[in-house]
Protein backbone atom coordinates (compact mmCIF):
# COMPACT_ATOMS: atom_id res chain seq x y z
CA UNK A 1 0.00 0.00 0.00
CA UNK A 2 1.47 3.24 -0.88
CA UNK A 3 0.81 6.31 1.07
CA UNK A 4 1.59 10.09 0.49
CA UNK A 5 3.81 11.69 3.38
CA UNK A 6 3.70 14.98 1.70
CA UNK A 7 5.24 17.07 -0.73
CA UNK A 8 8.64 16.67 -1.51
CA UNK A 9 9.86 20.24 -0.88
CA UNK A 10 7.65 20.02 2.59
CA UNK A 11 10.58 17.59 3.47
CA UNK A 12 13.90 19.69 3.42
CA UNK A 13 17.21 17.81 4.34
CA UNK A 14 17.47 17.00 8.20
CA UNK A 15 13.56 17.36 8.69
CA UNK A 16 11.41 14.42 10.05
CA UNK A 17 7.70 13.78 9.80
CA UNK A 18 5.76 11.34 11.76
CA UNK A 19 2.72 9.58 9.49
CA UNK A 20 0.02 7.24 10.10
CA UNK A 21 -0.31 4.59 8.12
CA UNK A 22 -1.44 0.85 7.94
CA UNK A 23 -2.99 1.43 11.79
CA UNK A 24 1.03 2.18 13.45
CA UNK A 25 2.93 5.41 12.81
CA UNK A 26 6.16 5.71 10.51
CA UNK A 27 8.81 7.83 10.87
CA UNK A 28 9.68 9.51 7.79
CA UNK A 29 13.24 11.41 7.45
CA UNK A 30 15.26 12.97 4.70
CA UNK A 31 18.52 13.04 6.14
CA UNK A 32 21.12 15.91 5.12
CA UNK A 33 22.43 13.93 1.97
CA UNK A 34 19.28 14.04 0.80
CA UNK A 35 18.15 10.37 0.99
CA UNK A 36 14.70 9.20 2.02
CA UNK A 37 14.39 7.02 5.38
CA UNK A 38 11.29 4.97 6.86
CA UNK A 39 11.38 2.98 10.18
CA UNK A 40 7.82 2.04 12.43
CA UNK A 41 7.61 4.70 14.54
CA UNK A 42 7.80 2.90 17.88
CA UNK A 43 10.53 1.98 19.78
CA UNK A 44 10.21 -2.01 20.10
CA UNK A 45 12.03 -1.49 23.79
CA UNK A 46 9.21 -0.06 25.40
CA UNK A 47 6.87 1.61 23.03
CA UNK A 48 8.22 5.46 22.69
CA UNK A 49 7.87 7.22 19.75
CA UNK A 50 11.29 7.42 17.84
CA UNK A 51 10.19 10.61 16.22
CA UNK A 52 10.82 12.40 19.44
CA UNK A 53 14.45 11.21 19.51
CA UNK A 54 16.97 12.53 17.70
CA UNK A 55 18.53 12.10 14.06
CA UNK A 56 22.30 11.73 14.52
CA UNK A 57 25.60 10.05 12.37
CA UNK A 58 26.31 6.16 13.69
CA UNK A 59 29.82 6.40 15.28
CA UNK A 60 32.02 3.38 15.43
CA UNK A 61 34.78 2.45 16.59
CA UNK A 62 37.92 -0.03 16.37
CA UNK A 63 40.05 0.84 19.56
CA UNK A 64 39.06 1.69 23.09
CA UNK A 65 39.55 5.67 22.79
CA UNK A 66 38.97 6.03 19.33
CA UNK A 67 35.68 7.42 18.13
CA UNK A 68 34.64 7.55 14.17
CA UNK A 69 31.85 9.46 12.88
CA UNK A 70 30.09 7.60 9.66
CA UNK A 71 28.18 8.46 7.08
CA UNK A 72 25.33 5.89 8.19
CA UNK A 73 22.43 7.37 9.95
CA UNK A 74 20.67 6.62 13.75
CA UNK A 75 17.51 7.68 15.30
CA UNK A 76 18.18 7.89 19.05
CA UNK A 77 14.64 6.98 21.06
CA UNK A 78 13.88 9.91 22.92
CA UNK A 79 13.39 7.27 26.49
CA UNK A 80 16.28 5.21 26.99
CA UNK A 81 18.53 6.39 23.99
CA UNK A 82 18.49 3.40 21.99
CA UNK A 83 20.21 3.74 18.07
CA UNK A 84 18.42 2.22 15.86
CA UNK A 85 20.20 2.52 11.70
CA UNK A 86 17.66 4.26 9.87
CA UNK A 87 19.12 2.33 6.71
CA UNK A 88 18.34 -1.44 8.01
CA UNK A 89 16.32 -0.76 11.41
CA UNK A 90 19.62 -2.54 13.44
CA UNK A 91 20.09 -1.45 17.05
CA UNK A 92 24.10 -1.63 16.55
CA UNK A 93 24.77 -3.45 19.72
CA UNK A 94 22.09 -5.55 19.82
CA UNK A 95 20.34 -7.38 16.88
CA UNK A 96 17.52 -8.92 18.97
CA UNK A 97 16.04 -5.19 18.78
CA UNK A 98 15.09 -3.98 15.62
CA UNK A 99 12.69 -1.49 14.03
CA UNK A 100 11.15 -2.32 10.22
CA UNK A 101 12.31 -0.18 8.01
CA UNK A 102 9.83 0.67 4.79
CA UNK A 103 10.40 1.81 0.94
CA UNK A 104 10.48 5.77 0.59
CA UNK A 105 10.77 7.77 -2.20
CA UNK A 106 10.39 11.15 -3.98
CA UNK A 107 7.94 10.25 -6.78
CA UNK A 108 6.37 12.96 -9.05
CA UNK A 109 7.16 15.15 -6.76
CA UNK A 110 5.87 13.93 -3.46
CA UNK A 111 7.19 11.89 -0.37
CA UNK A 112 5.35 8.34 -1.06
CA UNK A 113 5.55 5.78 1.83
CA UNK A 114 5.06 1.90 0.66
CA UNK A 115 3.58 -0.06 3.70
CA UNK B 1 33.07 -38.38 38.80
CA UNK B 2 36.14 -36.06 38.46
CA UNK B 3 36.68 -32.72 39.63
CA UNK B 4 38.13 -29.89 39.34
CA UNK B 5 38.80 -27.53 42.46
CA UNK B 6 39.29 -24.26 41.10
CA UNK B 7 39.76 -22.45 44.35
CA UNK B 8 42.26 -23.48 47.15
CA UNK B 9 44.88 -21.54 48.88
CA UNK B 10 47.88 -22.52 49.91
CA UNK B 11 50.16 -20.05 52.50
CA UNK B 12 53.92 -19.95 53.69
CA UNK B 13 54.02 -19.60 57.46
CA UNK B 14 56.65 -17.44 57.31
CA UNK B 15 57.85 -15.24 55.19
CA UNK B 16 61.49 -16.31 55.95
CA UNK B 17 60.77 -19.23 53.64
CA UNK B 18 60.88 -17.51 50.84
CA UNK B 19 64.50 -16.55 51.43
CA UNK B 20 65.72 -19.40 49.72
CA UNK B 21 64.09 -18.31 46.30
CA UNK B 22 64.38 -14.04 47.05
CA UNK B 23 67.41 -12.09 45.30
CA UNK B 24 69.97 -11.24 47.89
CA UNK B 25 70.03 -7.68 47.80
CA UNK B 26 66.25 -7.93 49.05
CA UNK B 27 67.01 -10.38 51.91
CA UNK B 28 67.65 -7.50 54.50
CA UNK B 29 64.04 -6.04 53.84
CA UNK B 30 62.74 -9.10 55.25
CA UNK B 31 65.15 -9.97 57.56
CA UNK B 32 65.90 -6.44 59.16
CA UNK B 33 63.96 -3.95 57.68
CA UNK B 34 60.38 -5.33 58.86
CA UNK B 35 58.62 -5.46 55.94
CA UNK B 36 55.96 -8.10 57.54
CA UNK B 37 53.87 -10.34 54.37
CA UNK B 38 50.83 -8.72 56.92
CA UNK B 39 52.21 -5.65 54.70
CA UNK B 40 50.36 -7.38 51.59
CA UNK B 41 47.30 -8.02 53.26
CA UNK B 42 46.03 -4.27 53.09
CA UNK B 43 45.01 -3.01 56.54
CA UNK B 44 42.25 -5.13 56.97
CA UNK B 45 40.93 -4.21 60.16
CA UNK B 46 38.70 -7.38 61.79
CA UNK B 47 39.79 -9.64 64.82
CA UNK B 48 38.14 -12.46 62.86
CA UNK B 49 37.77 -15.90 64.90
CA UNK B 50 39.93 -17.59 62.84
CA UNK B 51 40.14 -17.87 58.90
CA UNK B 52 40.92 -22.00 58.71
CA UNK B 53 38.61 -25.03 58.99
CA UNK B 54 39.01 -26.72 62.11
CA UNK B 55 39.50 -29.67 61.04
CA UNK B 56 42.19 -29.19 58.25
CA UNK B 57 44.30 -26.78 60.92
CA UNK B 58 47.74 -28.12 63.04
CA UNK B 59 47.75 -26.91 66.50
CA UNK B 60 48.95 -23.77 66.02
CA UNK B 61 45.29 -22.83 63.73
CA UNK B 62 47.66 -23.27 60.93
CA UNK B 63 46.36 -24.92 57.33
CA UNK B 64 46.95 -25.05 53.55
CA UNK B 65 50.64 -25.06 54.65
CA UNK B 66 51.94 -28.55 53.67
CA UNK B 67 51.15 -30.51 50.18
CA UNK B 68 50.65 -33.62 52.64
CA UNK B 69 48.05 -31.99 54.35
CA UNK B 70 46.30 -30.80 51.47
CA UNK B 71 46.51 -34.02 49.67
CA UNK B 72 44.76 -35.98 52.42
CA UNK B 73 41.52 -33.65 52.56
CA UNK B 74 41.30 -32.67 49.27
CA UNK B 75 42.62 -35.76 47.48
CA UNK B 76 42.17 -38.08 49.33
CA UNK B 77 39.19 -37.78 51.45
CA UNK B 78 37.46 -35.27 49.32
CA UNK B 79 37.91 -37.46 46.16
CA UNK B 80 39.18 -34.34 43.86
CA UNK B 81 41.49 -34.74 40.88
CA UNK B 82 43.02 -31.46 40.30
CA UNK B 83 43.08 -28.69 42.74
CA UNK B 84 44.33 -25.13 41.21
CA UNK B 85 46.14 -23.04 43.55
CA UNK B 86 45.28 -19.19 44.47
CA UNK B 87 47.61 -18.79 47.25
CA UNK B 88 47.35 -16.04 49.77
CA UNK B 89 49.87 -13.54 49.02
CA UNK B 90 48.63 -11.17 47.09
CA UNK B 91 51.39 -9.19 46.00
CA UNK B 92 49.77 -6.96 43.42
CA UNK B 93 48.46 -5.02 46.44
CA UNK B 94 51.48 -3.47 46.99
CA UNK B 95 51.14 -0.06 45.71
CA UNK B 96 55.09 0.93 45.85
CA UNK B 97 58.43 0.02 45.32
CA UNK B 98 57.45 -2.40 42.72
CA UNK B 99 60.68 -3.72 42.29
CA UNK B 100 61.08 -5.49 45.86
CA UNK B 101 56.99 -6.54 44.94
CA UNK B 102 58.16 -8.08 41.82
CA UNK B 103 60.90 -9.82 43.43
CA UNK B 104 59.16 -11.25 45.80
CA UNK B 105 56.18 -12.33 43.26
CA UNK B 106 59.10 -14.01 41.78
CA UNK B 107 60.42 -15.65 44.99
CA UNK B 108 56.58 -16.77 45.70
CA UNK B 109 56.66 -18.38 42.48
CA UNK B 110 59.40 -20.43 42.89
CA UNK B 111 58.25 -21.09 45.94
CA UNK B 112 55.24 -22.69 44.92
CA UNK B 113 56.51 -24.73 42.32
CA UNK B 114 59.02 -26.33 44.40
CA UNK B 115 56.96 -27.07 47.45
CA UNK B 116 53.80 -27.68 45.58
CA UNK B 117 53.34 -28.41 42.10
CA UNK B 118 56.66 -30.48 41.82
CA UNK B 119 55.52 -32.67 44.54
CA UNK B 120 52.09 -33.03 43.78
CA UNK B 121 51.05 -33.58 39.78
CA UNK B 122 47.50 -33.14 40.46
CA UNK B 123 47.81 -29.68 41.62
CA UNK B 124 47.89 -26.18 39.24
CA UNK B 125 49.41 -23.49 40.28
CA UNK B 126 48.93 -19.73 39.71
CA UNK B 127 52.25 -16.86 38.25
CA UNK B 128 52.23 -13.88 40.74
CA UNK B 129 52.62 -11.06 39.67
CA UNK B 130 52.47 -6.88 40.38
CA UNK B 131 50.05 -5.78 37.99
CA UNK B 132 50.79 -2.17 39.09
CA UNK B 133 54.34 -3.12 36.62
CA UNK B 134 52.65 -4.30 33.62
CA UNK B 135 55.77 -4.57 32.02
CA UNK B 136 57.84 -6.61 34.62
CA UNK B 137 54.38 -8.89 35.10
CA UNK B 138 54.52 -9.80 31.79
CA UNK B 139 57.92 -10.86 32.01
CA UNK B 140 57.49 -12.87 34.93
CA UNK B 141 54.57 -14.81 33.25
CA UNK B 142 56.68 -15.74 30.41
CA UNK B 143 59.23 -17.00 32.95
CA UNK B 144 57.29 -19.19 35.34
CA UNK B 145 54.59 -20.06 32.58
CA UNK B 146 57.41 -22.52 31.81
CA UNK B 147 56.06 -25.35 34.49
CA UNK B 148 53.39 -27.16 33.25
CA UNK B 149 51.79 -27.01 36.07
CA UNK B 150 51.29 -22.98 35.82
CA UNK B 151 47.18 -22.47 34.49
CA UNK B 152 46.78 -18.78 35.16
CA UNK B 153 47.56 -15.26 36.07
CA UNK B 154 46.40 -14.23 39.55
CA UNK B 155 45.47 -10.51 40.03
CA UNK B 156 43.56 -9.77 43.05
CA UNK B 157 40.61 -7.85 43.00
CA UNK B 158 40.42 -4.76 44.82
CA UNK B 159 37.75 -1.60 44.42
CA UNK B 160 39.43 1.16 43.29
CA UNK B 161 41.66 -0.71 40.16
CA UNK B 162 40.05 -1.43 37.13
CA UNK B 163 41.65 -4.12 35.18
CA UNK B 164 39.51 -3.41 32.41
CA UNK B 165 42.43 -0.41 31.72
CA UNK B 166 44.49 -0.88 28.56
CA UNK B 167 47.35 -0.09 31.12
CA UNK B 168 47.05 -4.28 32.04
CA UNK B 169 46.78 -5.40 28.94
CA UNK B 170 50.08 -6.77 28.81
CA UNK B 171 49.43 -8.85 31.20
CA UNK B 172 46.67 -10.26 29.36
CA UNK B 173 49.17 -10.15 25.99
CA UNK B 174 51.19 -12.58 28.15
CA UNK B 175 48.60 -14.54 29.89
CA UNK B 176 47.26 -14.94 25.58
CA UNK B 177 50.72 -16.12 24.32
CA UNK B 178 50.95 -18.54 27.22
CA UNK B 179 47.66 -20.04 27.14
CA UNK B 180 47.03 -19.01 30.47
CA UNK B 181 43.33 -17.79 31.87
CA UNK B 182 43.67 -14.54 33.80
CA UNK B 183 41.87 -14.85 37.55
CA UNK B 184 40.40 -12.72 39.67
CA UNK B 185 40.45 -13.10 43.62
CA UNK B 186 39.36 -10.63 46.45
CA UNK B 187 42.42 -10.07 49.24
CA UNK B 188 42.10 -8.34 52.82
CA UNK B 189 43.19 -5.75 50.45
CA UNK B 190 39.31 -5.13 48.60
CA UNK B 191 37.30 -2.71 50.18
CA UNK B 192 33.83 -2.49 49.73
CA UNK B 193 32.56 0.78 47.85
CA UNK B 194 32.16 2.54 51.36
CA UNK B 195 35.65 1.03 52.27
CA UNK B 196 36.10 -1.29 55.25
CA UNK B 197 32.96 -1.08 57.25
CA UNK B 198 32.86 -1.40 61.01
CA UNK B 199 32.18 -5.43 61.07
CA UNK B 200 33.59 -8.30 59.55
CA UNK B 201 30.14 -9.92 58.66
CA UNK B 202 29.10 -6.57 56.64
CA UNK B 203 32.46 -6.75 54.73
CA UNK B 204 32.56 -10.77 53.93
CA UNK B 205 28.79 -10.13 52.52
CA UNK B 206 29.88 -7.00 50.40
CA UNK B 207 33.56 -6.70 49.53
CA UNK B 208 33.68 -9.83 47.05
CA UNK B 209 30.90 -9.29 45.41
CA UNK B 210 31.39 -5.78 44.66
CA UNK B 211 34.43 -5.95 43.87
CA UNK B 212 34.02 -9.02 41.03
CA UNK B 213 31.01 -6.73 39.91
CA UNK B 214 33.21 -3.73 39.22
CA UNK B 215 36.22 -5.61 38.01
CA UNK B 216 33.67 -6.94 35.49
CA UNK B 217 31.99 -4.14 34.33
CA UNK B 218 35.29 -2.72 33.97
CA UNK B 219 36.64 -5.82 31.58
CA UNK B 220 32.94 -5.33 29.79
CA UNK B 221 32.88 -1.83 28.72
CA UNK B 222 36.91 -1.16 28.41
CA UNK B 223 36.35 -3.86 25.39
CA UNK B 224 38.40 -5.89 27.35
CA UNK B 225 36.61 -9.25 27.41
CA UNK B 226 36.48 -8.58 22.88
CA UNK B 227 39.69 -7.64 22.44
CA UNK B 228 40.98 -10.98 24.34
CA UNK B 229 38.60 -12.92 23.22
CA UNK B 230 40.45 -16.20 23.22
CA UNK B 231 41.44 -15.67 26.65
CA UNK B 232 39.46 -16.67 29.71
CA UNK B 233 38.62 -14.48 33.16
CA UNK B 234 37.86 -16.23 35.96
CA UNK B 235 36.02 -14.71 38.96
CA UNK B 236 36.68 -16.51 42.12
CA UNK B 237 34.78 -16.43 45.31
CA UNK B 238 32.43 -13.77 44.49
CA UNK B 239 28.83 -15.37 45.23
CA UNK B 240 26.78 -16.44 41.86
CA UNK B 241 23.29 -14.90 42.51
CA UNK B 242 24.25 -11.45 41.84
CA UNK B 243 25.63 -12.58 38.53
CA UNK B 244 21.90 -12.42 36.31
CA UNK B 245 20.86 -9.21 37.33
CA UNK B 246 24.38 -7.90 36.12
CA UNK B 247 24.22 -8.70 33.04
CA UNK B 248 21.05 -7.64 32.48
CA UNK B 249 22.45 -3.97 33.72
CA UNK B 250 25.13 -4.79 31.53
CA UNK B 251 22.99 -5.25 28.41
CA UNK B 252 20.59 -2.37 29.66
CA UNK B 253 23.51 -0.09 29.81
CA UNK B 254 25.48 -1.26 26.74
CA UNK B 255 22.08 -0.38 24.89
CA UNK B 256 21.83 2.87 26.39
CA UNK B 257 25.28 4.22 26.26
CA UNK B 258 26.62 2.50 23.12
CA UNK B 259 28.01 5.90 21.43
CA UNK B 260 30.18 6.57 24.72
CA UNK B 261 31.85 3.06 24.25
CA UNK B 262 31.55 2.34 20.47
CA UNK B 263 34.87 -0.06 21.16
CA UNK B 264 31.58 -2.69 22.75
CA UNK B 265 30.30 -4.59 19.63
CA UNK B 266 28.46 -7.36 21.55
CA UNK B 267 26.03 -7.32 24.38
CA UNK B 268 28.16 -8.13 27.56
CA UNK B 269 25.98 -10.97 28.05
CA UNK B 270 27.58 -12.46 25.02
CA UNK B 271 30.92 -11.69 26.09
CA UNK B 272 30.78 -12.59 29.52
CA UNK B 273 28.91 -16.36 28.62
CA UNK B 274 31.57 -16.07 26.09
CA UNK B 275 34.93 -15.57 28.07
CA UNK B 276 34.26 -15.08 31.65
CA UNK B 277 34.01 -18.23 34.27
CA UNK B 278 32.82 -17.91 37.66
CA UNK B 279 33.42 -20.04 40.69
CA UNK B 280 30.90 -21.88 42.88
CA UNK B 281 31.94 -20.93 46.38
CA UNK B 282 30.21 -19.57 48.76
CA UNK B 283 27.23 -21.53 47.87
CA UNK B 284 25.84 -21.38 51.08
CA UNK B 285 23.52 -24.42 51.37
CA UNK B 286 21.26 -23.22 48.15
CA UNK B 287 18.84 -25.62 47.04
CA UNK B 288 18.38 -26.70 43.54
CA UNK B 289 15.51 -24.32 42.38
CA UNK B 290 17.92 -21.36 43.66
CA UNK B 291 20.86 -22.83 42.09
CA UNK B 292 18.33 -23.48 38.72
CA UNK B 293 17.31 -20.42 38.73
CA UNK B 294 20.89 -18.79 38.53
CA UNK B 295 21.84 -20.79 35.75
CA UNK B 296 18.56 -20.24 33.94
CA UNK B 297 19.16 -16.29 34.63
CA UNK B 298 22.57 -16.53 33.09
CA UNK B 299 21.34 -18.70 30.11
CA UNK B 300 24.36 -20.89 30.17
CA UNK B 301 25.60 -24.36 32.00
CA UNK B 302 29.21 -23.33 31.01
CA UNK B 303 29.82 -20.46 33.08
CA UNK B 304 30.12 -22.32 36.71
CA UNK B 305 33.15 -24.26 37.75
CA UNK B 306 33.40 -26.12 41.46
CA UNK B 307 35.57 -24.67 44.29
CA UNK B 308 36.18 -25.08 47.27
CA UNK B 309 37.74 -22.29 49.33
CA UNK B 310 40.34 -24.65 51.38
CA UNK B 311 41.45 -24.35 54.13
CA UNK B 312 39.01 -21.73 54.64
CA UNK B 313 36.32 -21.88 57.28
CA UNK B 314 33.56 -21.60 54.72
CA UNK B 315 34.66 -23.96 52.27
CA UNK B 316 32.75 -26.28 50.37
CA UNK B 317 32.78 -29.72 49.94
CA UNK B 318 33.14 -31.62 46.47
CA UNK B 319 30.85 -34.14 47.38
CA UNK B 320 27.95 -32.07 49.43
CA UNK B 321 28.26 -28.26 47.97
CA UNK B 322 26.27 -28.64 44.78
CA UNK B 323 22.46 -29.08 45.52
CA UNK B 324 20.98 -32.00 45.02
CA UNK B 325 19.20 -33.51 42.39
CA UNK B 326 21.01 -31.46 39.47
CA UNK B 327 21.00 -32.21 35.61
CA UNK B 328 23.66 -35.23 35.29
CA UNK B 329 25.00 -32.90 32.57
CA UNK B 330 25.23 -30.15 34.38
CA UNK B 331 26.76 -31.26 37.48
CA UNK B 332 29.37 -32.46 35.40
CA UNK B 333 30.03 -29.45 33.77
CA UNK B 334 30.75 -27.84 37.20
CA UNK B 335 32.47 -30.33 38.67
CA UNK B 336 34.81 -30.48 35.72
CA UNK B 337 34.10 -29.72 32.07
CA UNK B 338 33.66 -25.64 32.74
CA UNK B 339 37.20 -25.79 34.04
CA UNK B 340 38.51 -27.93 31.47
CA UNK B 341 37.22 -24.86 29.23
CA UNK B 342 38.51 -22.33 31.02
CA UNK B 343 41.71 -23.24 31.45
CA UNK B 344 43.29 -24.12 28.28
CA UNK B 345 46.43 -25.82 30.06
CA UNK B 346 44.16 -28.36 31.43
CA UNK B 347 43.47 -30.86 29.01
CA UNK B 348 44.48 -34.51 30.28
CA UNK B 349 41.37 -36.66 31.41
CA UNK B 350 40.93 -36.21 34.67
CA UNK B 351 39.70 -38.59 37.09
Amino acid sequence: VKVVVCRSRELAPGASRSVAAGGGRVLVHRAEDGVLHAVNDRCPHNGARLSGGRIERLITSDAIGEYVLTARWIVRCPWHRYEFELENGRCPVDPRKRVRVYRVADEDGMVVLER
Amino acid sequence: MPVIDTDVHEELTDLEELLPYLEPQWHSYVTDYGFHKLAIRGGMPYALTGGNRLDWSDEDGRAGTTVAALRRHLFDQEGESLAVLNGFFYVSVLSGQFEFASALASAYNDWQVEHWLDPEPRLRGSVHVVANDPAAAAREIDRVAAHPQIVQVFLPTVADRQYGDPFYDPIYEAALRNDLAVTFHHGPATRTLVGFPRYFAEWHTLAPPLAAMSQLTSLVFNGTLEKYEALRFVLLECSIGWLPWAMGRLDENCREYRVEVPWVKRLPSESIRANVRVSTQPLAGMTRQEFMSVVEGVESEEIFMFSSDYPHYDADDASTALPKGLPDGLRERVLYRNALDAYPRITEPVG
